[in-house]
């Protein structure tokens, strides 16, 4: 079958890797029909996750058709049109059963490579890296699914791939950002990083009560969609002061809840820029928390900042004063996604929601390395890529 | 060398206790040993796979068996690293399954060709390898088998399938198959 494939940094490629087959008993093969390019694999692109090895099989965010189960697969027929949660999960450990599956004890093979690192390890994941686990991707024609017992999740007919492929990921995880806000009646959220996930965490935090939104990011395309899509008022931060215009913005108190949907790669204009990319270029750290680092000054005495965006290593000047000092709250985590799968399809069905709004472009997998190359450098207004197995471009 | 690993099973401690009190299958989650037998009333037999056309076998013998709560063997005199140690289940707080504290005596041969021998059949580093035994029982006793990953093939092995000569080194089939845990 044809894959793409991490070949090194900014080097992806589509080749021919032999075809899935079933390996345990938990198993089932996805004939892919739809598959995203995430922020996060923009991380394995530009080379800031540890542990990829030259040939690995990308991909997260995917949706298909099942076409042969392990047997022990009971709820899955060949020819069910399912979605993959991105975090493989055993549904069986004691996290699972608490409803962690990002963080499930029993998925990622290679723990203790994560062990080292992190303390503890988190799930398994497709196509990222070795230390989540080693697992082939989904940006492929077809893939292995392992507890497709527990993980995948039935579409009902009359619904478009470009609806609910999200729900593999970024859906659940704008919406598990919001979540973690404990919205109140009257509060007003900020969000730094209008790319998809940053637009979901905005259209949740709506769908969730808060009164105003507001999105924090550079470009004019993206903050458009924040504005004209979600209905979030916009802050442009290379043509104004970000902390002054939230002061001002907010009455002087601050925003009520603070997302982070930027993660380890941050951008900022000026000084503290260049700072952290010396640290990060030096391995004096390895993340650059400019956005981080904002969400926590900005945000209002006693509130709550909430982190979506990726973070793999030690992050520096990290303001814990103003963290302690002022009694705020730090939610954080990769999305337990299997828990929003029924809840965030219903509210699709019901019509409270079209996910499809983020996708910018359609392109055939064998366009994988442009779509990469479009999505990072946000040309032609890029803001969400999807690719098909068996398609043809279309821009939306 | 002392080594000491411990891991919290989602199972009761009568479940635990009787998934490894079947010694036969010891290979089931010890992968590298190849067979283990019942070759008296409390002696075991272990063989290894074959590390360089080799296999390595010793005789242990069982000096504790409390039932839910420990196993304890020894080597007997003639193998090659002497090995004594003790697996202890307890129960875990709040009815949380149970916690598994396996500890390990082994007395690593000087000369460097054995050495290398033991590296490869404890592993690199011993600690770790008995880390993964334990992690290997918790996974087939919550998940019903051992939880592989296309990288699983071989050290380093990209993450993409494996072709057909790769298929026997990750395809299990399990002698022994445990009900999954029923959802909650
Ligand atoms: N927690 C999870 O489970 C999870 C799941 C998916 C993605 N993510 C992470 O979410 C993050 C965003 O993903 P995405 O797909 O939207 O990626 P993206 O790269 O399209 O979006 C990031 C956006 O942040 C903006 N940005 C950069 N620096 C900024 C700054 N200082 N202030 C404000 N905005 C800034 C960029 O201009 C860009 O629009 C990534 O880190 C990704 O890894 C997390
Ligand atoms: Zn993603
Ligand atoms: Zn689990």
């Amino acid at each position: 079958m044809k894959a793409n494939l991490w070949m090194g940094k900014k080097d992806v490629r589509v080749e021919n890797v032999p075809d899935p087959k079933i390996l345990d008993q938990r198993d089932a093969i996805i004939k892919v029909t739809s598959t995203a390019i995430c922020g996060s694999d923009l991380h394995l692109y530009n080379g800031f996750v540890p542990t990829m090895e030259k040939g690995d099989i990308l991909g997260h965010e995917f949706m298909g058709e099942v076409v042969e189960v392990g047997r022990a697969v009971r709820n899955l027929r060949v020819g069910d049109r399912v979605v993959v949660p991105f975090p493989i999960a055993c549904g069986r450990c004691f996290l699972c059963q608490k409803g962690f599956y990002s963080l499930c004890e029993n998925s990622n093979p290679n723990a203790w490579i994560a062990e080292k690192m992190m303390g503890h390890s988190p799930a398994g994941v497709f196509g990222y890296s070795h230390m989540l686990g080693g697992f082939a991707g989904g940006q492929a024609e077809y893939a292995r699914v392992p507890f497709a017992d527990i993980g995948p999740l039935k579409i009902p007919a009359g619904l478009r791939d470009e609806q609910v492929l999200f729900l593999s990921d970024i859906f659940p995880t704008g919406y598990m950002g919001a979540e973690n806000c404990n919205i109140q009646p009257g509060d007003t959220v900020a969000v730094w990083g209008a790319g998809p996930v940053g637009q979901f965490a905005m259209a949740s935090a709506f769908l969730l009560g808060a009164e105003r939104v507001i999105a924090i990011d550079r470009f004019p395309e993206r903050l458009r969609m924040a504005r004209d899509k979600v209905g979030a008022e916009i802050i442009n931060y290379e043509e104004t002061k970000v902390l002054e215009a939230l002061t001002e913005m907010t009455g002087g108190r601050g925003p009520d809840a603070c997302i982070d949907a930027v993660g380890m790669e941050a951008h900022a204009p000026g000084l503290q820029y260049a700072y952290d990319r010396v640290k990060q270029a030096t391995m004096l750290e390895t993340d650059r928390p400019i956005a981080l680092r904002e969400a926590i000054m900005a945000c209002r005495n006693a509130g709550t900042v909430s982190v979506i965006g990726v973070y793999a290593g030690f992050i520096d000047k990290f303001p814990m004063g103003s963290v302690m000092n002022r009694s705020l709250t730090i939610k954080t985590g990769q999305c337990h996604v299997h828990r929003y799968l029924k809840p965030l399809l219903e509210r699709i069905m019901k019509g409270e929601i079209d996910p499809s709004f983020v996708i910018t472009h359609e392109l055939p997998l064998d366009d994988a390395p442009k779509g990469y190359d479009m999505f990072l450098n946000k040309e032609d207004d890029c803001i969400k890529v999807v690719l098909k197995p068996e398609g043809k471009a279309t821009i939306h | 060398m002392h080594i000491k690993e411990t891991i919290i099973i989602n199972r009761s401690p009568e479940e635990v206790y009787a998934f490894w009190h079947v010694y036969e299958d010891f290979p089931s989650f010890m992968l590298d040993l190849e067979s283990v037998s019942q070759s008296g009333p409390k002696l075991l037999h272990f063989k290894t796979k074959p590390f360089g056309g080799e296999s390595d076998e010793w005789d242990a013998e069982i000096i504790i068996e409390v039932p839910f709560s420990e196993i304890a063997w020894r080597s007997i005199k003639g193998a090659k690293v002497e090995n004594s140690g003790s697996v202890r289940f307890e129960p875990a707080t709040g009815g949380r399954g149970t916690v598994v504290r396996l500890e390990c005596d082994l007395t690593l041969p000087t000369t460097e060709a054995i050495k290398a021998k033991i590296g490869k059949i404890f592993g690199e580093d011993p600690a770790q390898s008995f880390k993964k035994i334990l992690r290997a029982s918790k996974q087939i006793l919550e998940t019903g088998g051992i939880v592989i990953s296309e990288a699983s093939i071989s050290p380093g092995h990209p993450a993409q399938p494996p072709s057909d000569s790769e298929l026997p080194l990750v395809q299990r089939e399990y002698h022994r198959l445990y009900p999954v845990i029923a959802e909650q």
